[in-house]
């Protein structure tokens, strides 16, 4: 199964769309970089949570569900390859950004996209 | 400097009078509009998201009240305390300025009580210092750095370009109208982004401490 059903990854962010206006909140303090594990131990852009959660829900939210398999695939990398869904990123604004990165992977998991389908398990 | 007929245009200062007059007056209702429509928004959609599975994460380092704490001490004791000052000198200095009470005395008949303008000054002075130091905390912070962008970067001179023309103001620096007329569009810019854009976050830190410091119930968090 290569194509990917957009009508419902939309739907799916309809019935979070308050996700999106969470996300709009974010000021870009940095605060959840710092109590992120996985940020302090490796110092990656790609490890900030906020970064993440923008780069991967926030991209659906943006192009409204309409990516292609490719995209998804670089998703499931940050997704999977880059939290562990600790939930021990800070917000101040209490924005759930472990919450969106679950929701991220449901999303990949509802277009047969898991753990070991992005690149970097090659 | 002043038209003799307001409806007669004769020189530029002249049309930025005019504009001045308009943005002091019937212009802050329709900006004040804008702001209270984009914050209802914002909390409606916090109140309708808590049906739909909305939940603000309990993060308790220290028990209770570190998840409270944090909220406003934040990692770095350095960085928090200039946050919270920059956020209350923002409220405090237009609340103090003696020329904001006289239009609310003109407008609506509320006479605000008078504060000595140090006051406004001091808090003027602290809202551009900090907001300077929170700038370059942006600037030189790698984490912060990497997370902004020039949207970030723009909300800091939206917020202090009224503070820096209110003082300018103040100082009789530069051309007086000019000055004012840059402090009224800034304000107004303010005001609207307030309630449309990132700078209304103080509606989801409130929804945030409201749910997450016990005021309601937390059994679905």
């Amino acid at each position: 199964m290569n194509s990917v059903n957009t009508d419902l990854i939309k739907e799916m962010l309809n019935e979070k769309h308050y996700m999106k206006e969470m996300l709009s909140a974010c000021v870009s303090c940095g605060m959840c970089a710092e109590s992120c594990f996985y940020y302090k131990n490796t110092g990656e852009r790609s490890a900030i949570p906020a970064y993440k959660v923008r780069k991967t829900v926030g991209k659906l939210f943006r192009k409204k569900g309409r990516v292609s398999r490719v995209e998804l695939e670089t998703m499931a990398d940050m997704l999977w390859g880059h939290c562990a869904v600790c939930r021990q990123c800070y917000c101040p604004m209490g924005i759930d950004l472990s919450g969106m990165m679950s929701f991220g992977r449901a999303i990949l998991r509802s277009q047969n996209i898991d753990r070991w389908s992005g690149p970097y398990e090659e | 400097m002043t038209c003799s007929n307001p409806l007669l245009l004769n020189t530029p200062m002249d049309f930025i009078l005019q504009i001045n007059s308009f943005l002091a007056g019937p212009c802050l209702y329709i900006t004040l509009t804008l702001c209270a429509a984009g914050l209802i928004r914002k909390a409606v959609i916090i109140i309708e998201g808590r049906s739909r599975g909305l939940k603000f994460p309990v993060f308790q380092p220290d028990g209770e009240a570190g998840a409270l704490s944090l909220a406003f001490t934040g990692r770095n004791p350095f960085f928090a305390v200039m946050s919270i000052l920059f956020h209350i000198s923002l409220i405090a200095a237009p609340l103090t300025a003696r020329g904001h009470g006289i239009l609310l005395d003109m407008s609506w008949g509320i006479l605000p009580p008078r504060f000595n303008p140090i006051f406004t000054s001091s808090f003027t002075g602290l809202a551009m210092v900090t907001g300077i130091i929170l700038l370059l905390r942006r600037i030189f912070l790698n984490h912060v750095r990497a997370l902004s962008s020039w949207k970030d970067y723009l909300l800091i001179f939206v917020v202090l370009i009224p503070f820096v023309t209110g003082m300018m103001a103040r100082g009789w620096i530069g051309n007086y109208e000019a000055v004012m007329f840059i402090h009224y569009l800034g304000a107004h810019i303010l005001l609207v982004s307030i309630g449309w854009t990132r700078l209304g976050h103080f509606v989801f830190l409130s929804a945030a401490l409201f749910v997450t410091s016990g005021f309601c119930s937390r059994e679905a968090e």
